[in-house]
This record gives C-alpha cells, sequence and structure tokens, in this order.
C-alpha cells in the first residue's frame, strides 16, 4: 500500500495544476471585459455612467438568449443558421394572432409552439435523416423570412401586447426587467447543461457521436432537444423584440444568427463540439456589448462595428488554438 | 556498420513529465529494429522525434554526417525517413487507388494519367485483392486502411521506415505484408524502425529489440539473442507488475443448470450473418476467432442493440432490445472495436468518460451533481487501474491501454450481466493487457457471461472457456481452448476446408 500512497500525493498536485491551467483559459475573456471597460472608463467620459451601463445590458439581453439558445446546439456539434428569422418569425406570428383578436397570452404560447414545432423539425432531418444542420438551417432561414414578409403582407405592424411590453421595457427599481429575465434563462441554461442527464449527454454526443450513440446515449433525441432549445430561445427573444418596440418589424432579428453564433465563439465554446458553457457565451455576449458601446463614446461610425466584432472573434479563437499546444 | 540515424541522450518533456529519458540509440543500415515498451514509456515519442513529428528537449539526433535538425516531418521526409502510423489519414471521399497516391506528387504535377491510375489500382489488388480500387477509403475497413497507408509509405521509398504498430489491426494476415516491406528495405541497406506490442510479430519483423521503461532504454539486443520471456521479464520487472495469472485457477461454471444468457440464431437475409444456436452461460467467456472482416464486428453490433435490428438474438430468454440504451438498461455492455472512433469522448475529461455510464443508466431527465462525485470517480478509477495525471485531464492525455480501462470501467461500473468485448486489448500494451484480462476474468468470475472477440489468438486460448472460429459470416467450427494455434489460423483464413460444424 505504501505504493499507492506514493501514487497519490502528486496525483493531488497534478489535480491542482490541471485545475488551474483548465481555469487560467477560462479567465482570459472576463480578463479582457475588464481591461476593454478600464479602458472605456478612463478615456470615454460619455461612457462613465451607470446609464450606459444599464444600456449595455438592456441591449445585450435579447441577443444574451438567443445565444443561450444556441450555445445548446454548438457543444452539440451544430448551428442553428435559423435563430435570427426565427426572431422574427415568432414576432409575425403574435402579431398577426393578436391583430385577428386572440387573447395576447395565447397568441404567444402558439408563437412559442411554432418555434419549438420548427425546432424539433429541424432536429429531425439533422439527426434521423442525417442531413447536415448547414443545409437545413440555412433552409429554414430562407424559409423563414420569407414568411415573416408574407405573414405580415412586407409591412410592419404595430401591436400592444402589455404584457410583453412589461417584461422588455418594465424596471424593478433601476433594473430592466428584461436583464432580470436574460440573467434567469442564463442560470436556467446553466443548471440544464450541467445539472441534468440531458446536459451532459449533450456534452457526449457533440465530442462523439458515434461514441455516443454506442455507449447507449439517445444521440438523435438529444441533438432534436438542443434544436428545439435553440429555437425556443430565439422564439421567446422575438416576444420580446416585439415588446420592445411595440410592433413586429420585417427586418426584426436580421442577421442576429451570425451575431449570436460570433459570441458563442467567441466565449471559447468549441465549434468542433463537446466544449463549452452558458458562461462563456454570456461572457461573449457582454463583450460585444461594451466593446460596441465604447466604440460609440469614441465617436466610430457604427459602420465599423462589424469589422471591430469580427477581428475581436478571429483574434480570440486564434489565442484559444495557440494557447492549446 | 554505419549508423543511419541514431539519438544521443535525448530526452523529451511534455508539460512536466518526462516521456523520454536520456535516450542513445543507433538504428544501423539493416536493421529491423522494434521498440518494446508499456503504454506511457515513450515508444511513440521516440518514433515522433525520429520522424521529425517532435523535437528532442534535450540531447541531438545524428544522421552519418553529424546532427539533424529535424524540425518538422517534411525534413525527415526530404532524408527518406517515413512513419506510418498506427490509423494512417485518408482522403475518406477518394477512391483507395488514389489514397495511395497521396503526396507522392506535388500539387504543381498534372493528375495522374490512364497509365498511373492503372499502375495504383493493380498495387491496390496485389495487397487487397477482396476489395475494388475504386471503393472510397471511407467504406474501407480500418484493417484494409492500414495496408493502404504501409503501401502508400512503401511508395515514398523510405531509406529509414517507422511503423507505429503496423500489426495491431492487420489480424494474421497482414503480418506478411509488413514482413515484406520489412525485407525490401532491409536488404537495400535501409532500416526499419517499429513500435509493437506483439512479441510474436517483433521476433518474426525484427532483427533488433529494443526496450523503453517509464522513458529509460534498458535493454537494446539483436533478437537472436534474447528470448521473449526475457523481453517479458524486463518489461514486467520495470513496472513491478504481476504477470497475469495462469489460467486454470479460475473455477469453471457448471453449465449444465443455467439457460444460456445469450442465444443467436440467424440467417443472412436478416443480418448477413449465420448463426445457428450460437450460445452465451453466465460464468463464462466464449471466445470468436475471426480474422478482420469475417463479421465478428458485425456479430458485436448485434448483439448490442446497436446495428438498429436485432432479430434472432435472445437475451436471458427473450428478445434483446432494439436500442443501444434499452440493451444497456437489460444488463448488457458492449466495448466497441475503434477505441478513438467509437469508445472514447475525446473533448472531455477521463471523469466525464466515466460518469457517461451513470448518465447512460439514469437517463437524459435525471437530475445531476455539477460535478461527478470526485470520491466515486477515484473509487472507479482505482478498481479499473486508471493512470491519469488527474480526474480532470483530458482523455486524449492518456495511453492507448488507460483510455481502454476507462471504457472498461465505464461499460462495467453498472454490473451487467453480459459483456460484449470486441478487441478489447487492441493496440494495448502487456501490462494494459494483463490488466484489462483481469477485469474479465473477475467479471466472469462472478457470474458475468462474456462473449469476447479478438484477432490474437493466444488471447482467446488463455482467457476464454470456449472458443468458435468464425469466417465469412459463420461459424465455421467450435474448437476446445486447447486447439492448436495453427489450427485456429488455418479454420479461420479458411485454409482447412475439411471443417465445418
Amino acid at each position: 500500500m505504501t505504493q499507492e500512497t506514493q501514487i497519490r500525493e502528486p496525483a493531488r498536485r497534478a489535480e491542482a495544476r490541471g485545475y488551474l491551467r483548465d481555469h487560467a483559459t477560462d479567465l482570459v475573456l472576463p480578463i479582457a471585459l475588464v481591461v476593454l471597460i478600464v479602458v472605456g472608463l478612463t478615456l470615454f467620459p460619455s461612457f462613465r455612467s451607470v446609464g450606459n451601463f444599464v444600456n449595455i445590458l438592456t441591449f445585450s439581453s435579447i441577443l444574451l438568449i438567443v445565444a443561450i439558445g444556441e450555445t445548446f446546439v454548438v457543444i452539440g456539434r451544430g448551428a442553428d443558421l435559423s435563430v435570427g428569422s426565427m426572431v422574427g418569425f415568432s414576432g409575425a406570428i403574435l402579431a398577426i394572432l393578436v391583430i385577428d383578436g386572440w387573447p395576447p397570452v395565447l397568441a404567444a404560447a402558439t408563437a412559442l409552439m411554432f418555434g419549438v414545432g420548427i425546432g424539433i423539425a429541424q432536429g429531425l432531418l439533422i439527426a434521423k435523416l442525417r442531413i447536415s444542420f448547414l443545409i437545413v438551417t440555412l433552409g429554414t432561414f430562407a424559409i423563414l423570412r420569407s414568411q415573416v414578409q408574407v405573414l405580415l403582407q412586407g409591412q410592419s405592424k404595430t401591436v400592444s401586447v402589455p404584457f410583453l411590453e412589461t417584461l422588455a421595457t418594465g424596471r424593478v427599481g433601476p433594473i430592466p426587467i428584461i436583464v432580470i429575465v436574460a440573467v434567469l434563462a442564463y442560470l436556467l441554461a446553466t443548471w440544464v447543461l450541467r445539472g441534468t442527464g440531458f446536459g451532459r449527454a449533450l456534452y457526449a454526443v457533440g465530442s462523439s457521436p458515434e461514441a455516443a450513440r454506442l455507449a447507449g446515449i439517445p444521440a438523435a433525441k438529444v441533438t432534436i432537444i438542443a434544436f428545439a432549445i435553440s429555437a425556443l430561445a430565439a422564439s421567446f427573444a422575438g416576444l420580446l423584440t416585439v415588446g420592445s418596440l411595440g410592433s413586429a418589424q420585417t427586418t426584426a432579428g436580421t442577421g442576429m444568427e451570425m451575431t449570436a453564433l460570433s459570441a458563442v465563439l467567441l466565449g471559447g465554446t468549441r465549434f468542433s463540439g463537446g466544449y463549452g458553457s452558458a458562461t462563456r457565451t454570456l461572457f461573449g455576449v457582454l463583450f460585444l456589448g461594451v466593446l460596441n458601446s465604447i466604440l460609440y463614446a469614441a465617436g466610430v461610425s457604427s459602420f465599423w462595428q462589424g469589422t471591430a466584432s469580427g477581428l475581436v472573434l478571429i483574434a480570440a479563437v486564434a489565442l484559444d488554438r495557440t494557447r492549446k499546444d | 556498420m554505419s549508423t543511419l540515424i541514431g539519438l544521443r541522450d535525448v530526452s523529451v518533456d511534455y508539460s512536466g513529465n518526462r516521456a523520454l529519458d536520456s535516450v542513445t540509440l543507433d538504428v544501423h543500415a539493416g536493421d529491423a529494429l522494434a521498440v518494446v515498451g508499456a503504454n506511457g514509456s515513450g515508444k511513440t515519442t521516440l518514433l515522433n522525434v525520429l520522424t521529425g513529428q517532435r523535437l528532442p528537449s534535450d540531447g541531438a539526433v545524428i544522421g552519418p554526417e553529424g546532427e539533424l535538425r529535424l524540425v518538422c516531418p517534411a525534413d525527415a521526409l526530404a532524408l527518406g525517413i517515413v512513419l506510418v502510423p498506427q490509423e494512417p489519414q485518408m482522403a475518406p471521399t477518394l477512391p483507395a487507388w488514389e489514397n495511395l497516391l497521396l503526396g507522392a506528387r506535388s500539387l504543381t504535377a498534372s493528375a495522374p494519367n490512364r497509365a498511373d491510375r492503372d499502375a495504383a489500382r493493380r498495387r491496390v489488388r496485389a495487397v487487397l485483392p477482396h476489395i475494388d480500387p475504386d471503393t472510397v477509403a471511407g467504406d474501407l475497413r480500418k484493417a484494409d486502411r492500414a495496408v493502404l497507408g504501409l503501401e502508400r509509405g512503401m511508395l515514398a521509398l523510405p531509406r529509414i521506415l517507422a511503423l507505429d504498430e503496423p500489426t495491431a489491426v492487420l489480424g494474421e494476415q497482414g503480418v506478411d505484408l509488413v514482413e515484406q516491406a520489412t525485407k525490401a528495405i532491409t536488404d537495400t541497406g535501409g532500416a526499419v524502425v517499429l513500435v509493437s506490442h506483439r512479441l510474436r510479430d517483433i521476433v518474426r519483423l525484427a532483427t533488433r529489440v529494443a526496450v523503453l521503461v517509464d522513458g529509460r532504454l534498458v535493454l537494446d539486443r539483436p533478437v537472436a539473442e534474447v528470448s521473449v520471456e526475457k523481453i517479458v521479464d524486463t518489461l514486467a520487472a520495470g513496472r513491478g507488475v504481476e504477470v497475469a495469472r495462469s489460467r486454470g485457477q479460475r473455477a469453471r461454471p457448471s453449465r449444465q443448470s443455467v439457460s444460456p444468457v445469450l442465444e443467436v440464431t440467424t440467417d443472412r437475409e436478416r443480418s448477413g450473418l449465420e448463426f445457428e444456436g450460437l450460445a452465451v452461460h453466465a460464468g463464462e467467456i466464449v471466445g470468436i476467432a475471426g480474422m478482420a472482416g469475417s463479421g465478428r464486428s458485425r456479430l458485436c453490433k448485434l448483439v448490442a442493440g446497436v446495428a438498429g435490428d436485432t432479430d434472432g438474438v435472445r437475451y436471458e430468454g427473450a428478445a434483446v432490445p432494439r436500442t443501444a440504451r434499452s440493451a444497456r438498461r437489460a444488463g448488457i455492455a458492449y466495448i466497441p472495436e475503434d477505441r478513438l472512433r467509437e469508445g472514447v469522448f475525446p473533448s472531455l475529461s477521463v471523469a466525464s468518460n466515466i460518469e457517461i455510464g451513470d448518465l447512460v443508466r439514469r437517463g437524459l431527465a435525471a437530475i445531476v451533481p455539477f460535478k461527478p462525485a470526485a470520491s466515486a470517480t477515484a473509487r472507479v478509477i482505482e478498481r479499473f487501474g486508471i493512470r491519469t495525471p488527474s480526474q480532470s485531464a483530458d482523455i486524449t492525455a492518456l495511453s492507448g491501454g488507460n483510455a481502454q480501462r476507462v471504457v472498461v470501467a465505464r461499460e462495467l461500473m453498472n454490473e451487467p450481466r453480459l459483456l460484449i468485448a470486441d478487441e478489447p486489448t487492441q493496440g494495448v500494451d502487456r501490462t494494459g493487457r494483463a490488466a484489462i484480462h483481469d477485469l474479465l476474468r473477475d467479471f466472469a468470475e462472478r457470474g458475468g457471461a462474456v462473449l469476447l472477440v479478438s484477432s490474437e489468438f493466444e488471447e482467446l486460448q488463455e482467457l476464454a472457456d470456449r472458443l468458435y472460429v468464425m469466417a465469412d459470416g459463420r461459424i465455421v467450427s467450435a474448437e476446445p481452448v486447447t486447439t492448436p494455434y495453427s489450427r485456429l489460423v488455418a479454420l479461420a483464413t479458411g485454409v482447412d476446408e475439411s471443417a465445418s460444424i
């Protein structure tokens, strides 16, 4: 047994080293975010207000909800390009139903159910028919965007849904309710990913779909659920968008699939699957929000936003790659 | 004798772990050098240093005219040093013959003309007579890809050929090909360096054997001067492991009283396999001796419920559940053949890989702790003898044998009643193999039924209570474990036509 104790002590130390190493990588983005905020605070007076930060959080909230849904799909070794269109689509469904005289709650629930149904259909095509997720979600992206135009007849519709307006624009003291909603979504996602059998299985499926299937994990079901969650999150974000604007816009959510995917990957969730977290996505979203706010405070034209966030995304992933070796 | 390539006090450190420890070694013209060692002893690292895949942390690589700086594989290739990895990379959508030519032509060269294509096709037919040279590589079996990889290496006209586990996936018939390749190079003044766990192959292929223990070179002798027993002793002495218990100590199960745990009766129309009452009882290990391509892996997948169809398979007197998950829950465990692609989860930690077993039992709706309980994981790691730097270490940081022990642990932790083990010790060193053998024996002793597939027939003879020989999708013969090795090979390769049941 002396041999055992000899083995154990270094093992414990290695455990501690391994922990530090893992978490050193995790800390890069949060530290970069803090640095960015400090830079903003020092250089730009207009950046220095509580109101500014509340604005950043408010603007980030809807993106965070969409990006968290996307995180599930990416961890499962996929990508959902339909989420931006889904934001517009669920808003359009809500609008026409409410205009049609449906009770708002029922209309909202129906819009969410449409979203989940489409997510499940996408998941079925991907997991059962083995069609590439790029093809399926790209197709859905086009279909839904066109259906937004069809449903709204090409024109944005003004609708008033009081409970969504409260969620999207109300405040509890100084804190916008939408921020609280986004934080709750983040906490729920973290719990689902880490504290449920589905969440753990999602990592396994993303890591090796074939090994997962052979090990007895219902891999197809896991993939379908991931796409359903992504669609549900995007549909919910679509409802909040209507609530915040007071209307269903034909352009709602345009380009959001790319912003959301950028935030997920910037956070460090890997495109190759099986690795990532909702927390990473949270930091990815906040980083993009703060970056844009600083550019605005610096008086940089908003035309440059895409260039900045694109460069940051590529730089972050490149850094992650070089650190791994 | 002139030194073609050599190592001078070469050490390699991987993040604090010393993989090679001042190794000095010369490879002479005409050498066929076998490097032997347990998992994690530094064999693959040594091969990587020789072939420019890795720079030594310390020491030098030397050639006939002094020090070599092998910074990248291309440097090594330019000197005629060619590595054939254990699982050669293939372009899965290109046909077999084109994969043979990969890397042989520069990008600016013209596309292969008809003569080149026909020559390549002929070459594929010569080494793999059973396949069409136009089959895309993605549809080839692992063993066929390995043969193709070896041939591709030979086309590069190596002066020094480095082979990583060349015979591990090839089965018996592939060893001939490796032997021919080795002869062709050593006879013309080149040298071959091969890493292998299979001592029988080493004795046949190599002229010299070098033994590594924990990164140090502890033996370097001509094969003629050293017995297999001596090599085994050197390996075992370095690790302080007990050599596998001799067979016969295990109590034989009394078979009359119990009905079989597993029964397979199926025909070709249903499954492509032909079985009439293949049975495995509680407490026994039934070995399937078959070459690659005999249908042995298909049999395993069928029984494990992962083939999508389980017609004709009866488990504990009832039909086998049709999905992998329900089969697992019913007590059927499965160790797949291809550890890297089918066994482990590469982006997950050791602890998470082990946790998968728990997950399968509990289902998707289960509420689980945020992290697998460290103490429970530690118990599994200890019980199955997994050597890992930490629970949170990446599974990819583990040696093949240890990664396989993780798979075995995952499968056995739910106390199954039937274990299907498809090549459980492929590419695993002697120490790891003995450990896995012990785990299988223990499982059987506690009343589990084991269906064991292996292309190493000695392994079956050592472990199994009964043997079936399989060829061309059917059982050709039921044999006692004492059947001479040569007869098993003859039956499995179809040399002995008289045998049938």
